[in-house]
């Protein structure tokens, strides 16, 4: 077995990133992820700002996200489109879609429907508040899921106003998606029996932030915009480095890290000074610790600041930008050339997590529209002519 | 009790301590695996956390460590102590999974890594999620939540001009903990081909940055950077802002024109103002972002100011307009939708009553999340596990407290 997943035949009915993110996890880990695309509506990643030649094969961030998938196209305002989805579906082990609540239904594509074909299928459905409930048809994007799953709300300098702008609705959801959909599988090839995921967008962001529904429950209190601070723990702070934007994050857990630090900072009077000597003390007077480290760390270069406390045994570590992460010694390991037909090639982010025995991994960029097409409704479906013809032959019109 | 559970008989051994490996098992618990955390005699740091009942610190009644351990049983155990560690071996033995957070190289002191466990249990899979992963040249960093948000790209809130603000809650360990969940379920699905475990190396920095803001990169690479902007953006259209209103915070954002025109006649008693329609600054949405973005907030900001979020939400909805409130904790646990779904779980916490707490992350029709067990007590099932499923005596286990192994 060269994947954990090698068996496992994927139908991604994905829109843009969240469904399809699900479904990049699902391929990295060796499932077979089809991508069903339609030339009546090209996907809006396909052209989103990081696309320069402004052809709907020239996008990145498409390739990367639909990474080893195969491509088809189906148009599934049709009876045949409809009927090739509902074959295939009758032939995968897991169907993913985030479209609004109700659409899968209309087409005859939801779970109930999609169970009496295949009851071994994991169905996943991905929305930003759910199939059900009173909000259920709220129209909810990837910001907007922050704002209402009280993320954002935490976001702003200490005793200043709520900034939030969170932006990780989608990427959230489909981590959380990809954990649904496994354990589904992990059920059914025990049990033979498939299910249904229904995941709200909401309801993954609040899920990252549990902590804090429990804190209100227990006191009542609502919680302010806390900066970058701590409860328990100070110093605890992002400060100014060098250069433009450099910053450094620093955090002292216990007093023999203020003790390195104080040394570091060339000032161990205050490393027994009783203003600062215990984590209660740090916490009262964190504003004149955060002035001092700041003064020291101003004139300084980010990563010779960070390196300098690690070896002292304090954590810190650089703030890094997009740009910064390309050239880090860590992070560059994290993006993986491929070829790409259009562009040349294209640096696709690694596999999100590593398995010692079974590797996730990728060979092939996202595919190009339409190109698993005869795979799929000539080898799988072995569909007739005309039907092939007339799935495969409507041109983009964007 | 729902008949059947996605992960039923999944036995999993907890290691580390705080949040990222407990929030690992505890999703994992929710669909039915059975989770021991082993703490140390001493208890884990999030029982300091709190908040407590009545603001009345107890190291059995922490807020945070409820959050995060309903479900699960409780062992105290010395792990950096030889003696402790060949305890956890022992115990190894007998269960699926490990899920731990601890440093590569104190795992690697401690004699507890991969290769020895494996030797104990060559069907174990053994879960870490560290800041940096096993491998690379931060693996031993130390690093807490803020410092591998700074780093994968998560500090990206707050002012341009100063300094940049961390994500809500501890969100680098929240992410570790869901992505070790489902690679956890992965290397579950490949044993059950040929019952071999594996290490599952999970780095919060790695599952952000190969994860979290992928459109950024790619817009990166095409020469547009992201940058932090405060509470508006103003690289999309306008609005793409968190703007005040009678009680509290909503959040505008309209992709499609046909939205905001909505809004502006909801705003206009039904036709677009004057102001807005005969102002010719105003036809690009993408030029007020970057112009005129302070104008229209104060030309809105009147309508904001005079309704509540549940107000605009609701007005909003009706007409698919997709601004949607700045909620906070209070406005969640009273927000019907989600009492609808069965999101909160109502879990009894022995003499402190019911409480109300985050759960089923999704819904699954045939093997739904369920939490009923409360956090357990600091070293509730010592007996449970060191007595009934490793042998020892009575008497071995009173020398081992007495001698602060256990």
């Amino acid at each position: 077995m060269r994947y954990p997943l090698d068996d496992i035949r994927v139908l991604d009915m994905g829109w843009v990133v969240a469904g399809p993110q699900v479904g990049k996890l699902l391929a990295d880990a060796g499932a077979q992820v089809i991508k069903v695309e339609t030339y009546k509506r090209v996907d809006a990643l396909r052209m989103g700002p990081d696309n320069l030649i402004r052809d709907v094969e020239g996008s990145p961030a498409f390739a990367n996200i639909n990474r080893g998938k195969r491509s088809i196209t189906v148009d599934l305002t049709t009876p045949l489109g409809e009927k090739v989805l509902r074959e295939l579906a009758a032939i995968s082990d897991v169907v993913i879609s985030n479209f609004a609540p109700g659409v899968m239904a209309k087409h005859g594509l939801d779970y109930p429907s999609l169970s009496r074909l295949n009851p071994s299928i994991v169905v996943l459905a991905l929305s930003g508040t759910g199939q059900q409930g009173p909000l259920h048809d709220v129209a909810a994007y990837g910001p907007t899921v922050t704002a209402l799953g009280g993320m954002d709300a935490l976001v702003g300098y200490p005793g200043e106003r709520v900034l939030g702008l969170g932006a990780f609705g989608d990427a959230n959801a489909a981590v959380y998606g990809s954990y649904g959909v496994l354990s589904a599988i992990y059920h059914m090839k025990q049990t033979g029996r498939g299910q249904f995921v229904d995941l709200s967008e909401w309801e993954t962001a609040i899920s990252t932030i549990g902590e804090e529904v429990m804190a209100y429950t227990i006191t009542g209190r609502v919680p302010q915009p806390q900066g970058n601070e701590h409860p328990l723990k100070a110093p605890h702070n992002v400060y100014r480095c060098n250069g433009e934007d450099a910053w450094v994050a620093i955090t002292v857990s216990d007093d023999a890290e203020w003790g390195a630090l104080c040394s570091a900072l060339g000032r161990t009077e205050m490393a027994a000074d009783p203003r600062y000597a215990s984590a209660y003390a740090r916490l009262k007077h964190k504003k004149e610790i955060d002035a001092v480290i700041t003064e020291w760390t101003k004139p300084q270069d980010a990563h010779g600041v960070a390196a300098g406390l690690q070896r002292r045994g304090v954590a810190a570590v650089p703030w890094l930008d997009i740009g910064d992460r390309f050239t880090d010694p860590h992070f560059q390991r994290m993006f993986q050339a491929l070829p790409h037909p259009r562009l040349g090639t294209v640096r696709h982010t690694a596999v999100s997590w590593d398995l010692s025995r079974t590797p996730a991994g990728f060979a092939v960029t996202g595919p190009t529209t339409g190109e698993g097409n005869n795979f799929a409704f000539k080898e799988l479906l072995c569909l007739r002519d005309g039907d092939y013809a007339s799935l495969t032959q409507q041109k983009s019109t964007a | 009790m729902p008949k059947d559970r996605a992960l039923n008989g999944v036995r999993i051994l907890e290691t580390g301590s705080f949040y990222s490996a407990a929030f690992c098992a505890k999703l994992l618990g929710g669909l039915g695996a059975e989770v021991t955390k082993v703490e140390p005699p001493t208890g884990d740091c999030s029982r300091r956390y709190g908040p407590f009942p009545g603001d009345m610190p107890d190291a059995d009644k922490s807020g945070l460590f409820w959050h995060l351990n309903t479900g699960k049983r409780s062992i105290t155990l010395d792990i950096e102590n030889p003696t402790g560690g060949e305890l956890l071996l022992r115990l190894a033995a007998k269960y699926d999974v490990l899920v731990d957070n601890n440093l590569p190289m104190d795992m690697k002191r401690w004699g507890l890594t991969y290769d020895a466990i494996q030797q104990v249990n060559p069907g174990l899979v053994m879960t870490t999620v560290t800041p940096f992963g096993y491998s690379g040249p931060y693996s031993d960093y130390k690093a807490g939540n803020l410092e591998v948000c700074a780093a994968a790209g998560a500090c990206r809130y707050g002012l341009p001009d100063r300094e940049p603000l961390k994500p809500a809650g501890y969100q680098a360990h929240a992410q570790g903990g869901v992505h070790a969940a489902a690679a956890t379920v992965t290397a579950l699905l490949a044993r059950l081909k040929d019952g071999l475990g594996q290490h599952v190396d999970i780095s919060e920095a790695t599952a952000w940055a190969t994860f979290h803001n992928l459109v950024d990169i790619y817009s990166h690479l095409a020469g547009a950077s992201f940058k932090r902007s405060g509470y508006r953006r103003t690289d999309t259209p306008y609005p793409h802002t968190t703007l005040p209103c009678k009680d509290g915070y909503v959040m505008l954002i309209a992709v499609q024109g046909r939205q905001w025109k909505t809004f502006l006649e909801l705003i206009g008693d039904g036709k677009v103002p004057e102001w807005y329609a005969q102002d010719p600054r105003f036809k690009d949405r993408f030029e007020v972002s970057r112009k005129y973005a302070d104008e229209l907030d104060q030309r809105i900001s009147g309508w904001l100011m005079a309704h509540t979020k549940e107000e605009i939400f609701s007005l909003c909805h009706e007409r698919a307009i997709p601004f949607a409130p700045v909620y906070t904790v209070a406005d969640l646990v009273a927000q019907p939708h989600l009492h609808s779904r069965g999101f909160f779980s109502q879990i009894e916490q022995p003499g402190d009553g019911v409480q109300t707490q985050v759960g089923a992350p999704f819904q699954l029709s045939e093997t739904p999340w369920s939490v009923t067990r409360p956090a357990p007590r600091l070293g509730q099932h010592n007996d449970d596990v060191f007595r009934a499923e490793l042998g020892l005596a009575r008497s071995e286990l009173v020398q081992l407290r007495q001698t602060a192994v256990i």
